[in-house]
């Protein structure tokens, strides 16, 4: 299958100062694509860039091309906010608008100018279901989520992303805040979404990327040091920067 | 502070200086007494013209405070704080905001009691908004820009338009302390005001009718609606800081 991203000499500033250096990769559709690296090394950044958020950053600029689907990302037949909503996000902590949880999620449908309430419905209790809230909060739709877990706030967050219907579904470091408990239901989530959508996953977590990924690159100091199938990278890695980080002993 | 925010401050207050000067030469040759609120042949009561007045003032205040509420989410919203229009435009806001109210009201019985311009209309117009604009603005953008950027962030990654993200979510996140930002606005309002009527009242009266039950009949309310105004503000305000 043809790679749904296709990034070319990527090279990102917030300023004057150059954080990501000459990135090129492909990401493949239904896969699970990790970017590990210590903090600060740029994996945020790479993944605002494929979405397009990192144009709210005034400071921003960026060289190279990336695509989406084989065209242009940052063209300008694109609307900024179509990229966000088909590479949707999840970011580190559980970020939900002061609504009831229904209307979390029912959100993403209505600003698509989808107003049939059958519709909305049906979209909000397949994509708790897919996230398995569904019975966590099937009896309390209508209060609000404060009551939730944090690991079950994220997964209402994962539940709103998908309701925007994306293509791509981007997590940064999603378990940052969970607790060890919270973590493996959250990796069966990650599995049983991908045959949905392509995931990018970004994590300071060796042994979960190792765990849930397919592909898996390794970022150092805004570079892309080596990137490859999540076996290979873990097992036999070809740069010694990487093989010292997947063993602990970097970072 | 950095270099070029030092530069558009020092030429902010260079022209205000500039302004005020022109200002002082060209009113203090010409005062010609306003024929109607002159003290010796008064046809109408100068007290009650100028409440007239100051009461048809209340709709351009509404005007004023609605426009510079969308002039700060336009600062806020499409200038970049590297834009060079706002970076222009923020050091008047920031200066003539934090001149105390008092100034305002005496250069409003100044321009009523001399006819400065050919209406006190115009003058009494020109004032408020002058003393409307800098704060509003100011407190609304404050109160934008302590809107979490993580909501607006997550409203974006789900597909929201700019329009959608600051209807939905900034809006009425911020709302409380816009509205926080309005009262004090009209609280300054009201003290200009009151320091106008209170001026004129002393101008214009007989000493022997001068009395507290006087003063207070004609500005009391007003001073009320000030208190009661600034504890709104301060009361609403959700985000200090
Ligand atoms: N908006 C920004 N302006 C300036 N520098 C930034 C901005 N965002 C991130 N950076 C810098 O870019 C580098 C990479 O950051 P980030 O992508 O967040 O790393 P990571 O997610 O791997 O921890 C850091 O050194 C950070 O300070
Ligand atoms: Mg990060």
């Amino acid at each position: 299958m043809a790679p749904i991203i296709e990034v070319q000499n990527l090279n990102v500033w917030f300023g004057k100062s150059r954080i990501l250096k000459n990135l090129s990769f492909d990401i493949e559709p239904k896969q699970v694509t990790a970017f590990i690296g210590p903090s600060n090394c740029g994996k945020t950044t790479v993944i605002r860039s494929l979405n397009r958020l990192n144009d709210l950053q005034a400071d921003y600029r960026h060289t190279g091309e990336i695509l989406f689907n084989g065209k242009e990302l940052y063209s300008n037949k694109n609307r900024a906010s179509e990229i966000a909503r088909k590479i949707s996000m999840v970011f580190e902590k559980p970020i939900l608008f002061k609504k009831s949880i229904y209307e979390n999620v029912a959100y993403s449908v209505r600003i698509r100018g989808r107003r049939q309430m059958s519709l909305i419905n049906n979209i909000v209790d397949e994509c708790l279901m897919k996230v398995q809230l569904w019975n966590d909060v099937k009896d309390k739709l209508h209060t609000d989520p404060n009551f939730l877990s944090i690991g079950q706030q994220q997964q209402l967050c994962i539940a709103r992303a998908l309701a925007a219907d994306p293509e791509i579904l981007i997590f940064d470091e999603p378990c940052a805040q969970l607790d060890a408990t919270e973590t493996p239901k959250f990796e069966s989530i990650l599995q049983s979404l991908k045959q949905q959508v392509t995931i990018i996953f970004v994590t300071n977590k060796r042994r979960q990327a190792a765990r849930v990924s397919d592909v898996a690159g390794f970022l150092y100091n805004g570079e892309l040091v080596e990137i490859g199938k999540t076996e290979q990278i873990f097992t036999t890695p070809t740069d010694t920067r990487t093989e010292n980080y997947v063993t602990g002993r970097l970072g | 502070m950095d270099k070029s925010k030092l530069l558009y401050n020092s030429i902010a207050v260079l022209i205000l200086l500039i302004v005020l000067s022109i200002y002082l030469i060209l009113t203090f040759k010409t005062p010609v007494a306003d024929s109607s609120l002159s003290f010796g042949s008064m046809k109408v009561e100068p007290i009650t013209l100028l409440k007239v007045r100051l009461f048809w003032m209340i709709p351009i205040l509404f005007i004023t405070v609605i426009l510079s509420i969308v002039f700060a989410f336009i600062i806020e919203e499409w200038l970049s704080p590297t834009n060079i229009i706002r970076q222009i435009i923020e050091p008047y806001i920031v200066i003539l905001s934090g001149i105390p109210s008092m100034i305002y009201g005496l250069l409003a019985v100044y321009h009523v009691v001399f006819n400065l311009i050919s209406s006190s209309y115009t003058s009494l117009t020109l004032i408020l908004i002058l003393l409307v604009i800098p704060t509003t603005t100011l407190s609304t953008q404050t109160a934008i820009r302590n809107v979490d950027t993580s909501i607006r962030n997550a409203a974006y990654a789900v597909g929201g338009t700019k329009w959608q993200v600051i209807f939905d979510h900034v809006l009425p996140l911020s709302a409380l302390d816009i509205l926080s930002g309005v009262c004090y606005t009209i609280s300054r309002v009201l003290t200009v005001t009151a320091v106008c009527i209170l001026v004129l009242n002393l101008l214009t009266s007989d000493f022997s009718t001068l009395t507290v039950i006087n003063i207070v009949n004609n500005v009391g309310i007003i001073l009320l609606l000030v208190l009661i105004f600034s504890i709104i503000a301060s009361l609403i305000k959700k985000n200090t800081g």
